[in-house]
């Protein structure tokens, strides 16, 4: 029988890495703070990479 | 709006004096810990890292810098989306190894005082501008409300009022290894304070100044600069430089440290802050770019950095300036507070224990008032130094160029950190000469030019453009060439270098990867002992405390003599004196005082606790082939666990290895306590019992009686070698299980079943018994009447009388075998003795001539008068009895019936020859088992002979049969003679059936 995975937290940050750095130092920049963006952009940005780190911890306390 | 400068003041201390209640209350309990305990108070409490920079300062910088200025904080949401991978291993690092600050870290992991040295002259370097930076927003903070500039005494005075708070709360303990759950609410209260104050400001920047969100739209629909401005160096500026040293800075900087790991309350917290912490971050910063905008519209003559302060004096409201400037000094304070203990920490263990350990004091120095008090003096001198600082540079810089001098000094331990949790080859020789190279460059390119701006220092050069970097941003160039050259160096160096062992086993701790355990084993073999020898050095006061607290922390007895147990409470009087004196002088003190003894083979057990402790606290859960393994590991462990037979293994060194749960039940013995153990130190009777029997020639010992506690116990014990599996050209250690098996409910259901077999032997023999006593008895009334009848007849009587007298010890002897035979008595009873084979064989005669059959017969006893065995006089009989009552059952009236014994080195053959039917041979395969019989119903139970059987292999004995049908049958039994055959069972048990 197959075995789950026995590091799905380290996963889950090495996603949550790669996704933060996807956003915030490629060049994928210019959509969130092009010049059409309103003030609150980067907020929202933050505001997901936030929301992702809340949703990986409760994943991880429920498997605890 | 203008306002009173020392009511200003008086509310700032005031405000101090709230944070001192906060803190008291929090001390004494009053305020609930589910509160002071929990997750989010941790992470507001990191909430430290918003200083004024982030206050006041973070307005300027996006002024400057525009959305730039939220790297500062989406660099330390970027280190906390890291947690489980970057910061819980230093957190368990921290707590396991009692490590209070980054110095401390460092000189563990590269067992190196100097870098620790380096560590904090490098961070007291870096946090001085730092504390400059505070001190001033706080004087600039009251001459923006005041309108006038605040004299140097507020400054003073503010600087003292923070000394007196870090004092009382923050340095309670002698060791930095306590938590001030009092400082933490109280730090997580500054948060919440600056929070909801910069929240206000930006509530009044869109409501107050631009009427509505809808009003601050249209305003930015008017003036697409102002947002163009803030977009623009986000493409253009050092983006990813600022990113990388928020990073560096969320966990690096002494307060972030302190915050983070050493105040730490529960590991756990820090799981929730990777979310909450960030969070508190945005909403601090949520309010800036309204608060700027407001600013250009409502205070354009004032320095952006002060905007905050500056649009509330035009709300018309005397509080909200107020509150806001209340959030200001709460800002500054925090840092001033968290810091200045951080440094002190760090100054105590690494600059001033190794120059003046308490050797050095008198010898009836109280260490742990002299540490607390230390302590004390350190936060004091720092916290002035920058005031002092803060004197020599003071309008100098922005608020932000300040911070980020610190930010940069605190990217240069990236290297170490990195080598520290990742990276094993990494040597000191590689972290020290990097940090210098990288330290050097960072005072060269940023220390340099804001002496030289103050003053201070005249020289004709300039740095930065030496580094090809701009005034307007000297940290970019800074950071890129000093990181460089710093992790270069530390690369290069560290490949061109060896480790030292010392070195090697920390770098093994950090990247828990090792499972070598540690070699030698303790010169001291008690914990008084261990006193003594730390007595030596330490004092006996804190000797005596330091040895109690780790006796207690493991759950040991003050009169542990385990050298595995041992060993542990070394490590972790080593770990506690961490904490206390840093891991530098913990190890220098552990390592001169308790001695290892390099050539002592580390026991088996010692082993295999630390490997079994190194797999259960797997940094990286296993995975693949090893995680199956582990499991299989696991499971035939807890097999071995709940086996219902005791197990004890007994290693090379003669220490218990394992002792399971079925061996603690019956010994009453943890196997915590057992396990690491020499053998002859178990307490009575084990140590004896097993000593014995691991040097027995035999594997078995059976039914041994021991006494344990109130009762009487029969135990079997077998044993066998574990072999020595070898693995390349290395021996691995062996050693021997001993199975231990409780059988005192079966032994004694078995003495209860012979006992009823010799009842029912009686009742068979009921008969002959009557008649055997009924013959003399009626020889004795003839006699007597013979004697009234001649009372005169002198010569009669006596004849008369002595016949009588031989009639009565007839009946004697018949009363006397049958009460011997049929007594029941425990299974304790039969102890063994020398038994006359003569004797026992005469005596069940006697019995089996009381039936019928065995009157019939004739039993020739032709056994040596002095032919003894070893055993139970009353068992033997037993055997027998039922042996002659077969021969008589299966003979025929007038045949004979021999029994011969013949000595036969060490035990003693003994021969029941009958000349009767026989046995089928059909039958011979099953003449042993129990209710096995060839009788008639009603004539036997089937029980004799597996009664025979049973008791002669408790005697450590052998029996064989032979029979011929028609011809007779010869049953052999080999009996041993002493005890030690019965001990070492040398003639073992045989089922010889030919």
């Amino acid at each position: 029988m197959p075995s789950p995975n026995p590091k799905p937290h380290q996963d889950r940050t090495l996603i949550l890495l790669l996704f933060a750095v996807f956003v915030l130092v490629s060049p994928i920049k210019v959509i969130w703070a092009g010049a059409a963006a309103p003030w609150y952009a980067p907020f929202l940005v933050w505001a997901g990479l936030i929301a992702l780190a809340f949703w990986r911890e409760r994943r991880e306390r429920h498997e605890v | 709006m203008k306002f009173e400068l020392w009511p200003l003041f008086l509310a700032g201390v005031g405000y101090l004096g709230l944070l001192f209640l906060v803190a008291y209350a929090a001390e004494r309990e009053w305020v609930p810990r589910a509160l002071t305990r929990h997750p989010l108070t941790y992470a507001l409490s990191l909430g430290v890292f918003a200083t004024s920079w982030s206050f006041y300062g973070s307005v300027g910088f996006a002024r400057t810098s525009g959305y730039n200025f939220l790297t500062t904080y989406l660099g330390v949401t970027l280190a906390f989306v890291l947690a489980p991978v970057l910061l819980q291993p230093i957190l368990r690092l921290t707590r396991e190894y009692q490590l209070s600050s980054l110095a401390d870290l460092f000189a563990f992991r590269y067992r190196s005082q100097w870098a620790g040295v380096l560590v904090t002259l490098f961070m007291l370097a870096g946090t001085l501008p730092y504390f400059a930076l505070q001190v001033r927003a706080v004087t600039e903070s009251l001459q923006v409300l005041t309108g006038e500039s605040a004299p140097d005494l507020i400054a003073f005075g503010f600087c003292v009022t923070i000394l007196v708070f870090a004092v009382l709360f923050g340095a309670r303990h002698s060791s930095a290894r306590e938590k001030h759950e009092g400082l933490v609410l109280a730090i997580a209260f500054e948060s919440v304070v600056k929070l909801i104050a910069l929240l206000l400001v930006g509530l009044f920047a869109v409501f107050g100044v631009f009427g509505g969100l809808g009003g601050l739209e249209a305003w930015l629909a008017a003036n697409p600069q102002a947002l163009e401005a803030m977009y623009r160096p986000v493409h253009e500026g050092p983006w990813a430089t600022l990113l990388l040293l928020a990073f560096a800075a969320s966990f690096l900087l002494p307060r972030q440290f302190h915050m983070a790991f050493s105040e730490n309350l529960d590991p756990r917290s820090l799981a929730r802050a990777s979310w909450a912490f960030p969070l508190f971050l945005l909403l601090l910063n949520l309010a800036i770019p309204p608060i700027l905008w407001a600013g250009a519209v409502s205070s354009p003559g004032l320095s952006p950095d002060y905007y905050v302060l500056g649009i509330t004096l035009s709300s018309g409201s005397a509080w909200l300036p107020v509150f806001t400037f209340i959030g200001g000094v709460s800002a500054a304070s925090a840092m001033l507070i968290v810091a200045s203990l951080a440094l002190s920490a760090m100054c105590m263990n690494h600059l001033v224990l190794p120059a003046s350990f308490p050797p050095r004091l008198g010898p009836d120095t109280d260490i742990y008032r002299w540490l607390l008090w230390g302590r004390r003096v350190l936060i004091a001198l720092i916290i002035l130094a920058g005031y002092g600082f803060y004197r020599l540079l003071e309008h100098n810089q922005g608020l932000v160029q300040l911070g980020l001098i610190s930010f940069v000094a605190a990217a240069q331990f990236l290297p170490g950190i990195v080598g520290l949790l990742y990276w094993r080859r990494a040597t000191r020789a590689g972290f020290v000469t990097g940090l210098l190279a990288g330290g050097a460059l960072w005072a060269f390119a940023l220390l340099v030019p804001l002496l030289q701006r103050s003053g201070f220092l005249i020289w004709d050069v300039d740095p930065i453009a030496l580094l090809g970097g701009t005034a307007e941003q000297p940290w970019e160039a800074a950071t890129f060439w000093s990181l460089s050259l710093n992790a270069l160096l530390f690369v290069g160096t560290s490949l061109l270098t060896r480790q030292s062992v010392a070195e090697s086993e920390a770098a093994f701790a950090c990247c828990r990867e090792s499972l070598t355990p540690p070699g030698g084993v303790l010169v001291a073999e008690s914990p008084a002992q261990i006193r003594d020898q730390l007595a030596r050095i330490t004092g006996r006061e804190m000797a005596e405390h330091e040895v109690a607290s780790a006796l207690a922390d493991l759950g040991l007895a003050v009169n542990e003599n385990r050298p595995a147990a041992l060993r542990q409470l070394r490590e972790r009087i080593e770990r506690n004196l961490s904490g206390l004196v840093g891991p530098v002088l913990a190890r220098m003190i552990v390592d001169e005082r308790l001695q290892l003894d390099p050539q002592a083979r580390t026991a088996l057990a010692d082993s295999i606790r630390f490997i079994e402790q190194r797999l259960e606290d797997s940094q990286t859960r296993l995975q693949g082939l090893a995680g199956e393994l582990d499991r299989l590991r696991r499971y035939h462990r807890q097999v071995l666990h709940d086996l219902p037979l005791g197990v004890c293994s007994v290693g090379p060194a003669q220490e218990v290895v394992s002792w399971n749960q079925a061996m603690a039940q019956l010994s009453g013995m943890e196997p915590a306590l057992v396990i690491g153990t020499l053998l002859d130190d178990l307490p009575d009777p084990w140590a004896g019992l097993l000593n014995s029997f691991q040097h027995a020639h035999d594997d078995h010992l059976r039914k041994v009686q021991v006494r344990l506690g109130e009762r009487t116990r029969v135990l079997s014990l077998h044993k066998a070698a574990i072999e020595a599996p070898r693995e390349g050209h290395e021996e691995q250690p062996g050693g021997t299980v001993i199975l231990v098996e409780d059988l005192t409910d079966l032994h004694t259901l078995e003495v209860e079943l012979a006992h009823s077999d010799r009842l029912a032997s009686i009742g068979r023999l009921a008969a002959g018994v009557a008649h055997e006593i009924g013959n003399p008895v009626t020889g004795i009334a003839s006699l007597a009447q013979n004697v009234l009848m001649e009372p005169d007849n002198v010569e009669l009587v006596e004849e008369s009388l002595e016949l009588i007298l031989e009639q009565t010890r007839r009946i004697s002897n018949i009363v006397r075998s049958l009460v011997s035979f049929s007594h029941g008595g425990s299974a304790t009873d039969h102890l063994p003795a020398p038994v006359s084979l003569r004797v026992v064989v005469d005596e069940a005669i006697r019995l089996v001539q009381l039936s019928r059959a065995g009157k019939e017969l004739v039993f020739r006893n032709q056994c040596d008068a002095g032919h003894e065995v070893f055993g139970d006089h009353q068992r033997l009989c037993q055997v027998f009895v039922n042996l002659l009552t077969n021969a008589a059952d299966g003979s025929s009236p007038g045949d004979t019936v021999n029994v011969i014994s013949q000595q036969k080195n060490d035990f003693l053959e003994i021969r029941v020859i009958d000349h009767g039917n026989g046995i089928d041979e059909e039958y011979l395969d099953r003449v042993f088992e129990p209710f096995f019989t060839t009788k008639q119903p009603g004539e036997g139970t089937g029980l004799g002979l597996a009664l025979v059987y049973n008791i002669v292999q408790e005697h450590s004995g052998a029996i064989s049969i032979q029979s011929a049908k028609g011809e007779g049958t010869r049953v052999t039994l080999k009996l041993p003679c002493t005890l030690d055959e019965i001990t070492q069972g040398r003639i073992g048990p045989q089922k010889n059936l030919a």
